[in-house]
């Protein structure tokens, strides 16, 4: 739990948002008594968290990615590059 | 403890956070710092990320691997070295260099040289560049300095403990480029390096336990004066607003009239 909240200082929409979402998320669930039922939104929390973490990690990438990088870096291109040069060869 | 098998060195640089909103000051010198959100300079991330899984990969070889984290910067600079450190370092060395001076890369390469000298690491791991001042010159100058043999923007680093070598990839324009140098080596990181790992809460709170050295910048007796000076800084132009045209023939008179294209 405390990963979350702690995840969620650097959320896009404000921490704030984030608390509040947080929150009544696990008010939600706060009537359950059944430890397997319990363990099953511990672990959806722990999924969340990694979702979170991805999605940090992809936004920072694409802006870092945006910010520095020209098309012809870009692996796809380069990739499509070798194709058409192995196309010609043949032809 | 026994000496590691490998010692690796990673430099890192506080920077302003890469989402925060940049606005240059009022005196046009320089980006306004005060309130904004400052954090790991991303490039350094990849490279502390690489050292980590380094250690993690030998370490399951039962090899013993130190990483060092360094910094140049005023006190906030430790944060950063925290971050390092949670992301798996085993301890840092923070220079400390006062709250009004800026380093510029050839002094930072200078401190790095003494830093090198005194730790003696077997690689020395640094981001490509700041997103700050964007200057991907301290890798190359520390290495120049040292004399030792680099690679700058690596995409994937192979480190042959054995026979005390480094293989790494590097994206260059329009391709790749491998090149395998002996140790001591210098390396700077690019994005596609690798996933950093996320800080997870008990790793930070470990961290703060984790030893820090702190050396001040004038015990090291450098020459760390500015070779150059900042005139001005400005933003980019704004983009002015698009219009849309609601036939061809419009289009071509704007285009015309108006831009003087045709």
């Amino acid at each position: 739990m405390f990963q979350l909240l702690y995840l969620g200082r650097e959320y896009p929409a404000g921490e704030e948002f984030f608390h509040k979402r947080l929150k009544a998320a696990f008010q939600k669930n706060a009537h359950l008594t059944d430890p397997k039922e319990i363990q099953k939104r511990i672990d959806l929390g722990d999924y969340v968290c990694k979702e979170i973490e991805a999605m940090y990690h992809i936004n920072k990438y694409r802006a870092m990615k945006k910010r520095y990088y020209e098309d012809h870096h870009d692996q796809d291109l380069v990739q499509r590059q070798a194709n058409i040069q192995s196309m010609a060869d043949k032809a | 403890m026994s000496a590691p098998n490998v010692r690796v060195l990673v430099a890192v640089k506080r920077v302003v956070d890469y989402a925060a909103k940049i606005r240059v000051n009022s005196a046009g010198t320089a980006v306004e710092t005060a309130g904004v959100k400052f954090s790991i300079n991303p490039f350094d991330e990849n490279s502390t990320e690489a050292a980590v899984q380094l250690k993690e990969k030998l370490e399951k070889e039962k090899k013993k691997v130190e990483v060092i984290a360094v910094s140049c910067g005023p006190n906030k600079a430790q944060e950063t070295l925290r971050v390092a450190l949670a992301m798996g370092a085993d301890r840092a060395i923070h220079v400390d260099v006062g709250e009004k001076e800026e380093l510029q890369p050839l002094a930072v390469a200078k401190v790095l040289k003494k830093i090198v000298e005194d730790e003696k690491p077997d690689l020395v791991l640094l981001g490509k560049q700041a997103i700050d001042d964007d200057s991907s010159q301290t890798g190359p100058m520390l290495a120049g300095l040292l004399n030792w043999p680099q690679a700058s923007f690596a995409s994937k680093i192979e480190l042959a403990e054995a026979d005390k070598t480094i293989t790494v990839t590097r994206e260059i324009d329009g391709g790749l480029e491998t090149i395998k140098a002996p140790l001591p080596a210098i390396v700077t990181s690019d994005l596609r390096l690798n996933t950093p790992r996320y800080t997870s809460l008990p790793n930070i709170m470990k961290a703060k336990k984790k030893p820090l050295k702190v050396i001040k910048l004038a015990d090291l007796g450098l020459d760390t004066k500015a070779r150059f000076e900042v005139l001005k800084v400005s933003e980019p132009a704004k983009r002015s607003g698009g219009k849309i045209v609601e036939s061809v023939d419009e289009l071509l008179d704007k285009l015309k009239n108006e831009a003087k294209v045709l």
